[in-house]
């Protein structure tokens, strides 16, 4: 720490790199201090995000304008730009069929499982994907929802065998704070810069693609398997397969109620993402 | 004395007459505060309430019963959204260049397709639960926010409703955000850029009759 009294006082360039590569070594090997310093400075760097995040005042001056937004929607908010929109029909052509001729047909085969035996392994897999949810809610300055997720966790890790049932959300009335990176970066005010339909993982955008790698890496999954593509792959899959199972119908009543499905489901993720960044109807403040 | 039994007849009858009118002022006030009181949430409420009646009736779960259910289920509907103005917000600038008899054709479509999109789905209920979280009040018109709960995951579903002639009605609604109006607005506005009204008649007109 004697070091640092140079750089403070004003020292020469040469003392405080030195002093810098010094922390720096300190750093190395501490994930937790990186991760923890980089979380304080993102409170520091951002104090309205912070403040909208836990003074009612200002969420409820937030939650005027939204809905002043609905209430004229006369004027049109942007849409999402789509420079790759034949490609991305291509793709959707493709995840179309993909769902029609392999998704629907085992997810039909696999539904004879009792719903509330799929419910546990939704829950399982939303267990594992914790830390996820957790580290975005404290990015984005929602203290509480963070302590939400580690409580949930907790509970449900125990009380609930693996996280199979939801105890915290039943009994606790501790609710699934849904975040992850890409509303991070959109809370921070990063765009959508552009949609991208990929194949088999569906409607995207840039910035939300960017948030899925990155929170690829709070994946325990990932992990888990690492190594192991085939196991990764079988888990992914039964993971879809699942949620496919308990969602049945939806999709296929979208696209036919739809004129032109493909514009009607952009336009429905980005929406959707919208309201996500928004946050503030799933409260329902 | 003779007269005296007159005038107490005829006070009774004004008794009664004073309670008649008494009686059925009550019943007027009282009617007609609980229309003034039906405020939008009350709306929302009471549609959920009556659709959620017709679902757990025991004698039209069978299969055979389906239709019936169903038409029941539309009938509840129809008196509590407003189709026409969905219709013309969804067609947006559009609206303004059609002529009568063709928004009225286009009202009846439309109303088809949001009810497919909207109603099937009603079939799948197995006892969620509705939350209704506030109102918001502004001029004639309100938003009316509720979760469902599914099973552990929160739905939140919004109301925009409309007052007109002391009736809330519901002119858009948003699922987890995504609102009917602005989905159908740039659905149909894609359409007709590329084929014209005329097109996305035909493309509604096919799509319905296939329901």
């Amino acid at each position: 720490m004697k070091a640092l009294i140079p750089f403070i006082r004003g020292g020469t360039t040469g003392d405080r790199v030195k002093v810098l590569r010094q922390v720096l070594g300190m750093l190395r090997g501490r994930p937790v201090i990186v991760v923890s310093v980089l979380l304080l400075s993102f409170w520091l760097i951002q104090p309205h995000v912070v403040a909208a995040g836990t003074s009612t005042e200002a969420a409820v001056q937030a939650d005027d304008i939204e809905n002043s937004d609905w209430f004229d929607d006369e004027e049109e908010p942007g849409e999402i730009a789509d420079p790759f929109e034949s490609l991305n029909r291509v793709f959707f052509h493709f995840n179309d069929k993909l769902y029609f001729w392999v998704l629907k047909p085992v997810a039909e085969v696999y539904a004879v499982l009792d719903k509330d035996v799929r419910f546990c392994v939704r829950n399982g897999f939303q267990n594992l994907l914790t830390p996820v949810r957790l580290v975005n809610a404290a990015l984005q300055g929602k203290i509480d929802g963070a302590a939400v997720e580690l409580k949930r966790f907790v509970i449900n890790s125990t009380l609930g065998i693996a996280g199979l049932a939801d105890p915290a959300g039943r009994e606790f009335g501790l609710k699934k704070v849904d975040e992850d990176f890409g509303q991070t970066l959109g809370v921070y005010g990063l765009g959508e810069i552009c949609y991208i339909n990929w194949p088999i993982l569906g409607p995207s955008s840039a910035r939300d693609s960017a948030g899925l790698i990155a929170d690829l890496l709070l994946d325990p999954i990932n992990y888990l398997t690492a190594g192991d593509p085939s196991a990764a792959f079988a888990l992914a899959a039964g993971k879809r397969v699942n949620d496919v199972s308990l969602t049945l119908g939806d999709y296929e009543l979208f696209v036919e109620t739809a004129m032109d499905p493909y514009a009607a489901v952009r336009d429905a993720y980005y929406q959707y993402r919208l309201g996500k960044i928004e946050d503030r109807s799933e409260n329902g403040e | 004395m003779k007269g005296f039994i007159v005038h107490a007849e005829k006070k009774r009858v004004t008794v009664r007459q004073v309670l008649l009118v008494a009686v059925c002022l009550l019943v007027w006030a009282g009617t007609s505060l609980s229309i003034a009181a039906a405020g939008p949430m009350d709306s929302v409420k009471s549609t959920v309430d009556a659709i959620l009646v017709i679902l757990q009736d025991k004698t039209l779960q069978t299969p055979e019963k389906k239709e019936e259910r169903r038409g029941k289920v539309e009938s509840v509907v129809d008196g509590f959204f407003d189709f026409r103005e969905m219709a013309k917000r969804s067609l947006a600038r559009h609206w303004r260049s059609l002529p009568e008899a063709e928004r009225d054709h286009f009202v009846s479509l439309f109303a088809k397709l949001v009810k497919q999109r909207y109603i099937t789905k009603i079939d799948a209920y197995s006892g969620q639960h509705v939350e209704y979280k506030k109102e918001i009040i502004r001029k004639n018109q309100a938003i009316v926010k509720t979760v469902l709960d599914n099973n552990g995951t929160l739905i939140p579903i919004d109301y925009k409703l409309r007052n007109s002639d002391g009736q809330w009605l519901t002119f858009d609604m948003k699922i987890e955000n995504v609102s009917l109006v602005v989905n159908y607005r740039r659905d149909f506005a894609g359409v007709i850029k590329r084929k014209k009204y005329a097109g996305l008649v035909a493309r509604l007109e096919k799509k319905v009759s296939s329901f």
